[in-house]
């Protein structure tokens, strides 16, 4: 069976929405983390077979995103490209699709990018607007438009929001933020338990940022107008306190809830981008690898819980590669929330949950704390929902580099019901 | 073989296509104008034709203009006026065609070019790059002969007109439909079909008689009556004999031949054009402008094609040169990876890339999209990332061989082994830098000047172990780019600024003896120079002129010493513009007068001040410069007199209706330069001495190679 390895990752500081990308569209960033992979790895952008592009958004005016990165990458016009959807797991996707291609001989070389520009999630007419103003367009006289313009009635003009429909399941009817709430009922999370995971993400990822260890990961980006550089995450708080988080009120269920924006991954614009190919293919081209895709599973739960998908995931990737969640050296679980993260914790060890929602397995473990998220998660440096899939791959190889760690696992939960796993292995 | 040929197509549109056989550009030879001139008279006894397309069959361009070359030999006055009557009857015929006709221009549409389309009732002109519409004649010292000073003001208005003819502009598609010069602009594709739908709607209407160009109120009303307009030429004229000093005498007549045509009518116009023309195309000025045109296609020809590609830079310093070199490439399609110390001097790199293509996009010269193209193709950060892939680094870091040479042995520890390592030194030696590499003959010299946008000039630099293969390759690049490379051999100052020296510190030295700031600049100018010798010391920066003259002092000997008043006033903190202390006063980026703070300085240590007549400004300065130039050849910085003249041209600005340096000192002979260099070394010191080489040809005159 084909080894098939990851050159490098390298990802763009990830900024809080309105914040310092906001004007920067989400193929300006893919096309930016492209090139820097490209100009890290060495490599010479003929040889790639593939561009994949993982992203949730879709922006309108970039059909295709993949291939308008690609080509304002300056990778060459006759390699192709696509681009992925899996919603929160885009980015993850893209790599899935790359040892996809790779494994069956279709590819050899696979440029993978996970973006999201949320700043620039557009806002819609209602439908009734949108039919009217399409009977203007096709009014041939202007006492025509006129008439059909008269049907407009306030209400119609009332923006929809693209990121709350883009964030809202429809099959479910909640909102991620509400699937979070259900797990707090579910497994019982009291508010303090969410609030102190939060500090203990925002002081990792301080930690981490202090000693550098992002260094090697963020490029630093340069942002028009003035092109000043970018270098850090921005957004996490450096000097996150209890007092901050006990403050904030529940966004999602105003009354009684206890999910709030401080124990929530922020709303956030970022792109990362990682080589993929065949290691045969690396070691022709004297490449070292970051490490190796050992496997790869996505399972399905339900949407109105989706939250849980990476305990469905772990427990099918581990089976795919015959391992326990016990031989993960390091893990990265993403930050969707607080509640999120600590409701998986709590299932993935349950004999109780494991009869009801996956008769016939064994719970798999424990998700340990002290080998999660080391370097703080979502909740800290924010969740671009299609490049969060690649960023906790990117970062999980760095740190088991750093620790010279053998395997990692990094997992987690999608909108719509789904959850996504990747065991990874350092060579 | 034919050059025209035409189709009728079932509406009765004609369409007529120019493709002059074996050129890849489209120019009106006499022979192509008899050919068209018989055609011409075929087509307006055709009973089948309703409506005339005119294009051309070259992909890239419509037609550049008439032959030079024919014009280059005419001596006689009345030979050029024939010329210019026959050229005006010819596309007289076009006009007197009993249909509407119509042309569909793509690329180059310049001087005849142009006054053919002017003759036509329509112009549709495509959106591409390289479309460009112009009448540069007065920039080869003559004037539009074809009917272009004639048509063109009834066209777009007196003020349009004046300014694309008098200034031999470029105007591109946006504006050209902006001030009515054309009437459509369309994507490449769609140039024929829209040209051709326009003719089918012009068939049976008569011609448009009023001027075409969207003006405001203002202008409309001053160029509407004959009163007004004098006050639009008597400004003309100002502005012009402002600019040129008396030294062109072109835009004056070509102002005076649309003046004529509007007061007297038309027929008196061409005649008067015909004449000027005549007058001009006899004149040396012009024959010297032409020989300096020949310089810029001979430097291009020079500039073989090499097999090397180079499609991917790495550009290390990201200051005003690095950047704006930086930018030069990307604009034309290479993708470039800057570097600097810090993400800061990086970013700042990366606004200035980015603020000449907004500048550029704002004048029209790149598209939006063109603009955002280019700068995707520039990445940047502090390290060498993207270097392994570059065919080609350019180091434009400070003036430090340390600095340099460590840059050098960066760049190899990456580098594939055929790259190549370009320095943009400008007082460096390019063999020194290169003896600190594994691959010296990598190494070679890439001088560009300030601004990189606008100098056409490159010095390219053979270090004594450059690769022959290496040159050819920066040479042909440097085409790509758009630039005009002169290959020298290395040496202190190299060629330019070698020349240049000797010009700036003797100008100083007559100030320290007492004269004007004011008085020696604007005899400079009024010589031809672009600017006068403060303002460039100005420009330059008087603590980089230091350094330099340093420099060339230290390897050249004493006679380029410098004199004491640029040691002094860079220790005083004089810096020139960047700092706003120079010779002259700065408020921001405007000049004022000369600074009396150093007038003072001056005075303090000299104490009298001193007339120093015209004629021997100009001696001790421009006589220098050809002493300089003849060591230069000797020496073997360079072995060709005309490259030489062409890279002091370009790079300097040396007054090219002079034709060039040695040029100018050809015209003079060698015999009165070696005397009046003698009795100058006489009374003023040896650095006059007149050299070996102008001495053995004060017996023989010195002969610049003319282009053949």
């Amino acid at each position: 069976m084909k080894n098939i390895v990851i050159i490098d990752g390298v990802r763009t500081p990830y900024a809080k929405s309105g914040t310092v990308l906001k004007n920067v569209t989400a193929d300006t960033l893919g096309a930016f983390v492209i090139k820097e992979i490209v100009a890290r790895t060495g490599i010479d952008p003929k040889i790639v077979d593939e561009v994949i592009v993982g992203n949730a958004g879709m922006p309108a005016e970039a059909a295709n995103i993949a291939r308008v990165i690609a080509l304002r990458a300056g990778i060459p016009q006759p390699i192709p490209a696509y681009s992925v959807q899996r919603n929160c797991a885009s980015g993850m996707q893209a790599l899935s699709s790359a040892y996809a291609q790779i494994v069956s001989g279709l590819s050899d070389v696979v440029l993978t990018a996970g973006v999201e520009s949320m700043s620039n999630f557009g806002f819609y007419t209602t439908k009734r607007l949108k039919d009217i103003f399409t009977a203007i367009g096709r009014s041939k006289t202007l006492w025509e438009k006129v008439i059909a313009g008269l049907a407009i009635r306030p209400p119609d003009l009332v923006p929809v929001v693209g990121l709350t429909l883009g964030l809202t399941d429809p099959v479910s009817g909640f909102n991620m933020g509400q699937t979070a709430e259900n797990l707090v009922q579910d497994f019982a999370i009291s508010r303090k338990e969410q609030d102190e995971f939060s500090l203990w993400s925002h002081q990792k990822w301080s930690a981490a940022n202090e000693a550098g260890k992002f260094r090697n990961e963020i490029a630093p980006f340069y942002v028009p107008p003035k092109f000043e550089a970018v270098e850090e995450d921005v957004g996490p708080r450096k000097h996150q306190t209890m007092d901050d988080l006990e403050k904030l009120k529940p966004y999602f269920d105003r009354k009684t809830g206890t999910v709030t924006p401080g124990n929530s991954s922020p709303i956030t614009d970022g792109a990362a981008a990682a080589l993929v190919m065949s290691g045969d293919r690396a070691r022709e081209l004297g490449l070292k690898p970051l490490g190796r895709i050992r496997a790869y599973a996505f399972a399905g739960n339900d949407p109105s819980r989706m939250g849980l998908g990476p305990v469905f995931a772990t427990n099918k990737v581990l089976k795919l590669a015959g391992m326990k969640l016990s031989d993960m050296e390091l893990i990265e679980l993403n930050e969707a929330f607080a509640a999120q993260v600590i409701a998986c914790e709590k299932a993935a060890a349950s004999e109780q949950f494991f009869r009801r929602h996956l008769p016939g397995e064994q719970p798999i473990g424990e998700f340990r704390r002290d080998i999660m998220n080391v370097n703080g998660g979502a909740i800290a440096l924010g969740h671009p929902v299609g490049s969060s899939g690649m960023r906790i791959v990117i970062t999980l190889l760095k740190e088991m580099e750093r620790r010279n760690l053998a395997t990692g696992l990094a997992t987690m939960c999608i909108g719509g019901g789904q959850g996504g796993a990747m065991i990874v292995e350092r060579i | 073989m034919s050059a025209f040929h035409y189709e009728i197509d079932s509406h009765g549109i004609a369409v007529l296509t120019f493709d002059l056989p074996d050129e890849k550009v489209n120019k009106l030879t006499t022979a192509v104008m008899d050919e068209l001139s018989r055609i011409l008279d075929d087509l307006s006894i055709s009973r089948t034709i309703k409506a005339l397309v005119i294009r051309s069959g070259k992909p890239d361009n419509f037609i550049a203009g008439a032959d030079i070359s024919e014009i280059r030999n005419i001596t006689d006055a009345d030979l050029g006026e024939e010329l210019s009557r026959n050229g005006q009857e010819v596309l007289q015929k076009i006009e007197d065609l009993p249909f509407p006709t119509v042309a569909a221009i793509n690329g180059a549409c310049l001087g005849g070019g142009l006054e053919l389309a002017l003759a036509c009732r329509y112009r549709v002109v495509s959106s591409g790059p390289r479309t460009v519409l112009g009448l540069p004649e007065v920039k080869l010292g003559i004037i539009p002969g074809f009917g272009g000073t004639q048509r063109l003001p009834r066209l777009v208005g007196l003020a349009n007109s004046l300014d694309m003819i008098l200034t031999g502009k470029s105007v591109y598609p946006r504006k050209a439909k902006r001030i009515g010069l054309a009437d459509e602009v369309t994507y490449k594709e769609n140039l024929l079909p829209a040209a051709v739908a326009l003719a089918k709607k012009a068939i049976d209407t008569a011609a448009p008689k009023k001027i075409r160009a969207r003006r405001p109120l203002a202008m409309k009303v001053l160029e509407s009556n004959p009163l007004t307009r004098s006050f639009i030429y008597r400004k003309a004229e100002n502005e012009i004999r402002k600019e040129t000093r008396g030294n062109y005498p072109a835009p004056l007549a070509a102002l005076d031949a649309v003046r004529h045509g509007l007061i007297h009518g038309k027929r008196a116009g061409y005649a008067h054009e015909a004449l000027l023309i005549g007058q001009l195309i006899a004149s040396p000025v012009a024959k010297n402008l032409i020989h300096v045109y020949y310089l810029s296609e001979i430097l291009k020809k020079e500039a073989r094609t090499s097999a090397v590609s180079i499609d991917h830079a790495a550009v290390t310093g990201a200051g005003i040169m690095g950047a704006g070199i930086a930018q030069l490439l990307a604009e034309k399609g290479l993708s470039v990876r800057l570097r600097d110390v810090n993400t800061k001097a990086v970013g700042a790199g990366l606004r200035t890339a980015h603020d000449i293509f907004r500048k550029r996009m704002k004048k029209g010269i790149v598209t939006a999209i063109q603009a955002r193209d280019g700068m995707d193709r520039i990445a940047g950060g502090p390290d060498l990332a993207g270097f392994a892939q570059a065919d080609l680094t350019i180091e434009a870091v400070i003036e430090n061989m340390d600095v340099k040479k460590q840059v050098l042995r960066d760049f190899e520890t990456v580098a594939r082994p055929d790259a190549i390592f370009a320095t943009n030194t400008s007082s460096l030696s390019v063999t020194e830098l290169a003896s600190a590499a594994q691959r010296p003959g990598r190494v070679v010299g890439m001088h560009f000047f300030n601004p990189v946008e606008k100098m056409p000039l490159v010095e390219i630099v053979r270090g004594k172990q450059t690769d022959p293969a290496v040159v050819a390759a920066i040479s042909a690049l440097s085409v790509k780019l758009g630039k005009l490379p002169v290959v020298v051999n290395d040496g202190p100052g190299f060629l330019v600024n070698r020349i240049l020296m000797p010009f700036l510190t003797e100008a100083a030295r007559m100030l320290e003896e007492g004269e004007s700031i004011d008085h020696i600049d604007s005899v400079l100018m009024k010589f031809g120079m672009p600017m006068g010798a403060f303002v460039l010391l100005d420009e330059i920066g008087i603590d980089v002129a230091y350094k330099v003259a340093g420099i060339l002092h230290k390897g050249l000997g004493d006679r380029v010493a410098p004199p004491d008043l640029l040691k002094r006033l860079y220790k005083e903190g004089y810096y020139g513009k960047k700092n706003g202390k120079g010779f002259y006063c700065y408020e921001g980026r405007e000049r004022k007068g000369p600074d009396p703070v150093v007038l003072s300085l001056i005075a303090s240590t000299n104490g009298h001040s001193k007339t120093i007549p015209d004629q021997e400004i100009i001696d001790r300065t421009i006589l220098l410069m050809i002493k300089e130039a003849a060591l230069c050849i000797e020496e073997g910085i360079i072995d060709r007199p005309d490259l030489l003249d062409a890279a002091l041209v370009f790079g300097i600005g040396f007054p090219p209706f002079r034709g060039g340096l040695l040029k100018f000192a050809d015209d003079a002979g060698a015999k009165e330069i070696v005397e009046k260099l003698d009795d100058l070394a006489k009374r003023l010191g040896d650095r006059f001495s007149p050299p070996k080489s102008l001495f053995e040809m004060s017996r023989d005159d010195f002969i610049s190679q003319v282009v053949s």
